[in-house]
This record gives C-alpha cells, structure tokens and sequence, in this order.
C-alpha cells in the first residue's frame, strides 16, 4: 500500500443550519493529484477550509500523517488558494506576494520575480492587483499558495476564470508541481472532465457526502460502456435480470436500467425480454463519458435500488 | 513567528495611503487649533490688552481690579483713537463719535500667545481630533484584513493566528506612537510661525504628559480594533472610534450617571464620564495631579487590555472566511 499524506477521520462541519460536510472520510496517497468534485455547495470549500486550519471541524478528525501526525507542523508546510484569491487591492502582485514572503521570513526580489513568471505574470509590472483580470488575480492566487515550497497544495476550482489558454498551462503547471517537485496537490472543481486530465485520485461529493472515493483507473472502469434499456415500466424487467444472473445493473428512473455487464449479450437479453412479453421501447449498448457519470452519482439518479 | 508577522502587518500598513493623508489633516487642524489659540486676540475683542490681563491677575482679580483695567483697555483706545485723528486730518467728526468705542481686534496677541510648545501640544491633543483621525486609520487597517481576506495567505495554522493579531496591534501602537511625534512637530512648526518665541520646556511633565496620553490613545486605538475585529467591518469600527472620539455619547453617559447616583446611592459627585478613556485624554494635563494620572493609566490598561484579549480570542477561534 503506498504511503498515505492525509486521512480524515469523519470530517463533520455543521452551520448554523446546513451540515456542510458529513462524515466525511478521504485517503490522500503522497505524491498524488486527488481531484474533489462535486456540484456548487457540495461542500468542497469547507472541506479545504477545515485541511488548512481555516475552519474548526464541528466533529471528527483529519491528520496529516505524512507529516508526523502534528498538524500544527503541518500546516507550515502547505500551501492553498481556497476560494477567490485574498489580494490586497492598492497593492501590485510584487507587493501582494511580499507580504506574504515577510511573513514567513523568506525570499528576496528575485523569489517573488521567479513565482511571477511561474504562473505567467512575468510582466505586469506596477499594475494595481484591484486592476487585474479574473484570470491575472486567480495566477496570483496560485503564486501566493507556492510562496514557501509547500509539500502539499489545496487548490480550490484553480481554473476558475481562465481562458482556454490559461487552463492549459494552469494544468500543465499543476502536473509539472507534481511530478518534478513531488508536490501532493488537493484540487476541487464543478468538472470532472477537466480533472480527468491530472488527477490520480477522486472523491465525489454531494450534499456534504463523499459519494465514492477511487483512483482515476477505478473510474475509468465505472465510466466504461453499458446496455441501455428503455421500457414503459422497468420494475419487471428487474425480477428477471436477477433470474439472469445481472448484478451490475442500475435503475436509472422509472423508464430506464443501465447493465453495466455481458455487454456481448444484448440481443439474448433482448430476447429474453421480449420472451417474458415485456414491452420494450429500446435496447442497446452506449458508451457514457466522465460528465454523465458525474451527474448521474451526484443527480437524482441514485444507484442504489431505491 | 511575531518579528515576521510584524513585518508583514508593518510592510501592509505602510502601503496604506491613510497613513499619509492623516497626518497632513491633522496639519490643519493643528493650525487651526493654533491660529485661535494662539493668534485670535480674543482680550482685543473684548478691548483688552495683555498687560491688562496681567493686572487683573496681580490684583486678584477684585472689583477694582477688574475696573482699573476697564478703564486702562478704554484709555488704549482713545490713545489708538487720537493716533489716528492725527495721522488722518479733516475726517475728525467721525473720529470723535469712534472714541466712545475702542476699535475690534481679531487677529493679534492669542491667549496663548506667550506660552510654551508643550501647553500647545496639550491644547492639541486633549482636543481628541487626533483619536478621530487615529480611529479612521486603525478601522481602516484591520477591516482591510477581513475585506481582503489576507489572514488566510500569511497564517493557516490556528496556532500563529494569535501571533498576527498581536503583531497587528504593535503595528497600531507603534502608528499611534508616530502620530503622537508627529503632532507634536507639527505644533512646534505653528508655534515657530505664529507664537511670541518658541519656548521649548522639554521638561519631566512633558516628557511625562506625552507618554501618558499615548497610552490613553492607544488604548482607544484597540478598542477601536477590537470592534472591527469582532464585527470584521470597517465602517463599525471607525463608526464608534468617531462616536467615542466626537462626544456624541456624552449624554447617554450622563444619563447612566444619573440613574447610577439615584439607585445605587453612589456619592453624588461620581461622574460615569471620568471612567471613559475620551474623557481621560480630555482631562489629563501637563499639571495633572497623581490621582488623575492613576485613573488615566489604569482606565487605559483596562479597556486596552480588555480589547485586546477580547480581538485576539475571536480572531484565534473564529473560522476565516
Ligand atoms: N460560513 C458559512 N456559514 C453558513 N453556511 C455556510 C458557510 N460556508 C459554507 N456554508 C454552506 O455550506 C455548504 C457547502 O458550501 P461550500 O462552500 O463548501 O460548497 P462548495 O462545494 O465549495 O461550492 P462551490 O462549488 O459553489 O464553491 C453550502 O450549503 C453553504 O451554504
Ligand atoms: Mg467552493
């Protein structure tokens, strides 16, 4: 088993009305891209929140034992943008990120000139941070979050505001973190497509709750091709599915089943329905991408038999 | 940990343009404040002069004192009255009526015209425009922290959150301190222009009055952050510093005194108002006796002290959003 960086244990944050996490348990593998997805309120902020020493859980635990198990030694050693990037407006980039330098007694001119032109603000010069971009102030945002070499950065929907361009070379920059300064990243977004392209590991979230957690193969496997059944009335073709010996199947609403296995056996499925006199309006093979598989475990569409 | 937070808070503060704009307010109202004081003759508008005033000084102010002088500002003005008969011919009828009245002085000898730099900055200070501007800059500063959210890049651990509040208010102190200095240069600078002579008199009650009534301003200063760190507003926190500091709460003390003395039967000569830290840097003076100096320092220590455990548990306990 590879080495673990961060686990929470439980993770329960509760507003005054709204359980904003629930229970929540993650596995964070050193060295990985774990990727948090999960619709607007899902509870992703929070979660970073409460990881960075933010937020006080209301109950549970989370313990950085990668890092010795001290949390407090931990948090020096992490880096995050966790919701909109905290500037200060008057100030430019240069002096937003000399702030934080003091701060932590680090770096001269040349440290915060080689964090700008890391996330590509090379050349804005004296240019006011109030007046930057959508796209400028989130790069300075994650210039902020490298200032002291973090082993472990939460990175709260990064792409956030960027152009395609941007998000390309956010991206690109993220994997390189990772890969040549071994940098474990925490990364939270709407889109699972867009994480699909770094992360190494999931958890999907949804009102507070991790749906399921699994690495990026595990996910590719439940996104994979599947029969798709369409009928008037899909509760008796589930008594015979069973008879079949289907197991991995999912009721998807009243007129849809998905089987996600045989996929070779569509037309004797096909057969035996019609053999059992149940209508069907259609039958077939589909093959779904990440997204539909996102929203169908976020959705409505629960899988579990209801 | 608290040397680099105070760098950081220090490097933030120095950025801000309030810090610059204040002290050059504050250059106007020391001037004005001066002008009066120092330039208004207000005896002249009365039809006195100095040496008149002395004289009723050296005479105990009695009755005939008082008549002696009356009679002499009234002479001046017929004297002043025949200086100009002579120097302007052939308008002597108008001249005549004029002599009943002495003419008005406005701008001449001020009542503080002979006095030292010191009494100046006293005049300045006990004034309370300089806690006003004061209260605007420390609003200013720590509701830029929950405006700008900047506590979440420079601390994320709960354990030196303590450290950044801390730093923050040395950070307030030490403005204080500066503006306080800068005060007084700015009185020395008007003293120089418009008193008789610039009489120093770095004297131990000076030395003595300016530590002391630093400590009254800084105390009002947290305060102050401590309501805009509880409220994480800045416009709450410079609201009561300029309610505090322009005596818009004088009566709902003096009515609290009132209801004190008649319920609780306290002596009828406490005053609620002498236990306000406005009223403290109001009353406090180069002179002040001992006992009035005590209740200013521990006035100060308390609702300092108080303000500054009250902001740093919350900030130290409270999420940051
Ligand atoms: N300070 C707060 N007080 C009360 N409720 C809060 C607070 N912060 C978050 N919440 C609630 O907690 C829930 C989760 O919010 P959170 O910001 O973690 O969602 P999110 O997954 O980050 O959403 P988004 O994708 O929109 O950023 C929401 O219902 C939100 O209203
Ligand atoms: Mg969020």
């Amino acid at each position: 088993m590879e080495e673990l960086l961060l686990v929470t244990n439980e993770l329960t944050k509760k507003y005054k009305n709204t359980v904003a996490v629930d229970n929540v348990d993650l596995h964070i593998r050193k060295g990985s891209i774990y990727g948090l997805i999960g619709k607007n309120g899902a509870g992703k902020t929070t979660i970073m929140k409460m990881l960075a020493g933010m937020a006080v859980p209301t109950s549970g635990s989370f313990e950085y034992v990668g890092f010795g198990g001290d949390n407090d030694q931990a948090f020096s050693r992490i880096g995050a943008l966790i919701e909109s990037p905290a500037l200060q407006p008057n100030l430019t980039a240069f002096d937003n990120l000399k702030i934080k330098c003091l701060a932590y007694g680090i770096g001269d001119a040349e440290y915060i000139n080689e964090k700008l032109k890391l996330v590509g603000l090379g050349n804005v010069g004296k240019k006011k941070a109030g007046k930057f971009s959508l796209g400028m102030k989130q790069r300075l945002g994650i210039a902020l979050a490298l200032v002291g070499e973090p082993d472990f950065l939460l990175l709260d929907e990064p792409i956030n505001g960027l152009d395609p361009q941007g998000i390309v070379e956010i991206r690109d920059m993220i994997a390189k973190l990772n890969k040549e300064n071994g940098i474990t990243i925490l990364i939270s977004s709407h889109i699972l497509e867009e994480l699909s392209k770094i992360a190494t590991d999931y958890a999907i979230i949804n009102n507070g709750k991790i749906i399921e957690e699994s690495t990026s193969d595990e996910l590719k496997m439940k996104c994979r091709d599947k029969i798709v059944i369409k009928s008037a009335d899909t509760s008796v073709i589930l008594p015979l599915l069973d008879e079949k010996g289907f197991t991995e199947y999912q009721v998807i609403d009243k007129n849809t089943v998905y089987v996600f296995e045989r996929l070779t056996d569509v037309s004797t499925l096909n057969m035996e329905i019609a053999k059992a006199g149940i209508p069907v309006d259609s039958i077939g093979v589909v093959s779904s991408d990440l997204e539909e598989y996102f929203l169908k475990v976020t959705g409505t569409i629960a899988g579990d038999k209801v | 940990m608290l040397l680099n937070f105070l760098k950081a808070e220090g490097y933030r503060a120095s950025k801000m343009k309030c810090i610059w704009i204040l002290p050059i307010v504050m250059f106007f109202i020391v001037m004005i404040t001066s002008f009066v004081l120092l330039k208004v003759d207000m005896l002249g508008m009365m039809g006195m002069s100095r040496e008149d005033m002395d004289a009723i000084s050296e005479q105990g102010a009695s009755a005939e004192g008082l008549e002696d002088s009356f009679r002499a500002g009234f002479n001046a003005g017929v004297d002043m009255g025949s200086d100009m008969a002579s120097a302007t011919t052939g308008i002597e009828d108008e001249e005549e009526e004029e002599e009943e009245r002495p003419p008005v002085k406005i701008v001449g000898e001020g009542l503080l015209y002979r006095e030292d730099v010191p009494e100046l900055f006293y005049q300045n200070v006990c004034s309370l425009s300089n806690i006003l501007l004061l209260a605007i800059f420390t609003g200013l500063f720590v509701g830029d922290v929950y405006s700008t959210g900047v506590t979440k890049n420079i601390t994320i651990g709960n354990r030196k959150r303590g450290h950044l509040f801390t730093a923050r208010m040395i950070v307030i102190a030490a403005y204080t301190f500066i503006f306080h200095i800068i005060t007084y240069i700015w009185t020395l600078i008007n003293v120089a222009l418009m008193a008789e002579s610039v009489k120093l008199n770095m004297d131990g009650a000076f030395f003595k009055y300016f530590l002391f009534s630093w400590i009254i301003v800084m105390a009002f200063c947290f305060v102050v952050a401590a309501v805009t760190t509880l409220t994480r507003s800045k416009a709450a926190g410079i609201t009561v510093g300029v309610i505090l500091s322009s005596g818009l709460l004088t009566m709902a003390i003096s009515i609290a005194n009132m209801i004190l003395v008649r319920k609780f039967g306290l002596d009828s000569n406490f005053s609620l108002a002498d236990y306000t830290l406005t009223q403290n840097l109001a009353v406090l003076n180069l002179h002040s006796e001992g006992h009035v100096v005590v209740r200013a320092l521990m006035c100060s220590l308390i609702y300092g002290g108080l303000a500054y455990t009250a902001g740093l548990v919350t900030d130290k306990k409270r999420d940051i959003n």
